[in-house]
């Protein structure tokens, strides 16, 4: 089932790997470290800091070592940002 | 700047592969690195140097490689705790606290040899140096929390006194934040920095070695409520404050820093509304830190300060854009700033929170990394003159000139004159082209067949001026000489010294025929003028051409003229007369 917001989330994490890999001949929402060449560990790096940054959260180590895939990378985010809004939801 | 944007950045800029920056150290740069091509593409949309790192564990590799092929790039070092111990690093095999003070300061003289040699062979390609903070040393002291044990005292000044060596080699001490330890990054990838600290660090490092304003030259400042606290005309002199403590504190500490600014080759004058007999006898009777003498203008009268300002841009020949305006007066410094373009006009600040923030801005407009003997002299020759606050136009006519016992000492080869480059690089107004050369692009050029650098240096009654002047080209086939830029000092203006430079350097050569670029950059007007004499017309095409006995008589007749005595020097310190007007 696909969650509130996951479409927004896939469109910005799409931006994000198009500006950081140059690699054009898997599309975008199906690479992986699998079938792309470029996703090697700087990419993963790379990506871990491009997201931390761009939806100001931060990624556990477990999360950082299963970013291998574009669709991983969406359930990563999703799962952070729900986290989040349920911290703040207790808080308020 | 974020990642993804960096990384944007350096797939659609334009790199050259040319031009290189380094980046040196232990630890894995990743995001340093990424960032600082980035910050390099902003600063040079047009192409940008390429950086070169080595990975982790590599400090060895890059010491080499910018002491050899890298050596005459910028080359950033940034150094970090295990240089100076294996064991001070995190990821280090030892166990924690089995490192000795003593073996700390053992390793000193190993690191010290080390990038010493390094510094030595890169002569004076420029370094910049960062320090690790002390944050991101490991727990090697048995000692409370937030305090430093022995071991990290020991690492913290023995690394500062390595630093203090380099500094003293040639090496710019990049001052960063106390960035914390990036413990995930160290951990995931080697690299110690946050994705912040490394956007910061490199744009810090790109703003200190590619700087996009030039220095400035002169400060303006008025005196009533800026070099002290209180009014002349209202209080009298004795009210006014300006002593090392109370209301006048602020004041004392601006005085001083305009004092080393001065020192330093900066230009002071005074431009305040109030009757000049007043200011002469505050000067007279009160022990400021800063003397009558240490201003090279004084414009103290009723008249608009834009006006004043104006004149006495003219009488330094300097231009406005190279001039600062202090003034504590809001509406004074609006009335400036709408008449004067290009002037940079500051407030003197009312509370003394916002004092620093002064300070700042001036060192920053003021920033020199070297204070050279010529910046020195600069101030000496202007403030060496009893007349120069009576005068009110700079004498401009080669028969005043006559009377100031000109001394021209020519040199054949001034490529190797620090000097020489920066002067090219400096000049606004006498600029044949307004073309900024590297130091590349220069070492490129010396190593042309035919290539030549020739520069004068001036002495007249009142000091010594230093190197004024330099002409940069290349012989050519048919006895034809290129001129790739001439460049006159404004200090040096109206004396003659680029016709006798110029004509010296014809008839050393046998050249028939002399012609170079010229390129109108809105500012050199003076150069243009000069062409103009000469007889050539600089807007056919960007080019001027003018024949060797046209440019030898030209040269005879200003050297009759101005009376000068005109030396080729053909070894350092050996003169040999070739023109002395005064004999004739």
């Amino acid at each position: 089932m696909r969650r509130e917001g996951t479409l927004e989330i896939a469109d910005q994490l799409e931006g994000i790997v198009q500006d950081l890999m140059s690699d054009n001949t898997v599309p975008l929402r199906e690479r992986s470290w699998a079938n792309c060449s470029q996703w090697d560990s700087l990419f993963q790096l790379n990506l871990i800091t491009a997201i931390e940054q761009e939806f100001r959260t931060q990624l556990t180590d477990e999360d950082a070592a299963d970013l291998t895939s574009f669709e991983a990378a969406v359930h990563i985010v999703e799962d952070q940002l729900d986290a989040r809004r349920r911290a703040a939801a207790t808080f308020q | 700047m974020t990642l993804r944007e960096a990384v944007k950045k350096i797939k659609h800029g334009a790199m050259r592969h040319d031009r290189h920056v380094a980046l040196v150290c232990s630890f894995e740069p990743l995001h340093l690195a990424t960032f600082l091509q980035a910050n390099l593409m902003e600063r040079f949309p047009q192409g940008a140097p390429s950086v070169h790192t080595w990975g982790y564990d590599q400090l060895d590799a890059g010491l080499a490689e910018t002491a050899s092929v890298l050596r005459h790039c910028p080359a950033f070092l940034f150094l970090s705790w295990e240089d100076l111990h294996p064991g001070l690093c995190w990821r280090s095999r030892s166990a924690f606290g089995e490192i000795e003070r003593s073996a700390v300061a053992a390793h000193r003289e190993e690191l010290a040899v080390k990038l010493r040699s390094w510094m030595e062979k890169r002569g004076a390609a420029e370094t910049y140096l960062a320090l690790p903070p002390p944050k991101w040393l490991p727990d090697a002291d048995a000692c409370a929390p937030e305090s430093a044990g022995p071991v990290a005292v020991s690492a913290v000044t023995v690394l500062w006194q390595v630093a203090e060596e380099l500094s003293a080699l040639g090496a710019r001490l990049v001052r960063l934040p106390a960035f914390d330890l990036d413990f995930r990054g160290l951990l995931r990838s080697g690299c110690p920095l946050s994705a912040e600290a490394s956007e910061c660090t490199a744009r810090r490092f790109v703003e200190l070695a590619f700087p996009t304003t030039e220095r400035k030259k002169a400060v303006v400042v008025d005196l009533d409520g800026t070099l002290w606290d209180g009014v002349i005309g209202e209080d009298g002199p004795q009210s006014l404050c300006y002593g090392a403590d109370g209301k006048g504190f602020p004041f004392h500490i601006f005085q001083k820093i305009l004092l080393k600014l001065r020192r330093e080759g900066v230009l002071l004058a005074v431009c305040s509304k109030n009757n000049s007999e007043d200011v002469l006898a505050v000067f007279d009777s009160l022990d400021m830190p800063l003397k009558l003498a240490d201003f090279a203008v004084l414009r103290c009268n009723w008249d608009s300060k834009s006006q004043n300002i104006a004149s006495i841009a003219k009488e330094l020949n300097l231009g406005c854009d190279s001039m600062v305006f202090i003034d504590d007066n809001e509406a004074e410094l609006e009335e400036v700033a709408a008449q004067l373009a290009g002037l940079t006009v500051l407030r003197t600040p009312r509370e003394c929170a916002d004092w620093p923030r002064l300070f700042t801005k001036l060192q920053s407009l003021f920033a020199a990394w070297k204070i050279t003997a010529e910046d020195r002299l600069r101030t000496e020759s202007f403030t060496a003159r009893p007349d120069a606050w009576s005068e009110t136009s700079a004498a401009s006519d080669l028969r005043h000139v006559s009377q100031l016992g000109l001394e021209i000492n020519l040199k054949q080869d001034a490529f190797d004159q620090a000097r020489s480059l920066e002067l090219i690089n400096k000049t606004n107004q006498f600029n044949l082209t307004g073309e900024r050369i590297s130091r590349e692009e220069w070492l490129e050029w010396m190593s042309l067949p035919g290539a030549f650098c020739m520069s004068a240096r001036l002495r007249d009654r009142y000091g010594d001026f230093g190197t004024v002047c330099v002409v940069l080209g290349r012989q050519l086939q048919n006895r034809e000489l290129f001129i790739k830029n001439l460049v006159l000092s404004c200090r040096a203006f109206g004396r003659g010294v680029e016709s006798m430079l110029l004509g010296e350097l014809t008839g050393l050569r046998g050249a028939a025929w002399i012609r170079g670029p010229f390129r109108d950059t809105g500012r050199n007007v003076p150069a243009r003028r000069f062409l103009e004499d000469l007889g050539c017309d600089a807007n056919s095409g960007g080019e001027w051409m003018v024949s060797g006995d046209a440019m030898r008589m030209h040269a005879e007749s200003v050297c009759q003229l101005t009376r000068a005595t005109v030396r080729l020097e053909r070894q350092e310190g050996v003169g040999e007369i070739i023109c002395d007007a005064k004999a004739r």
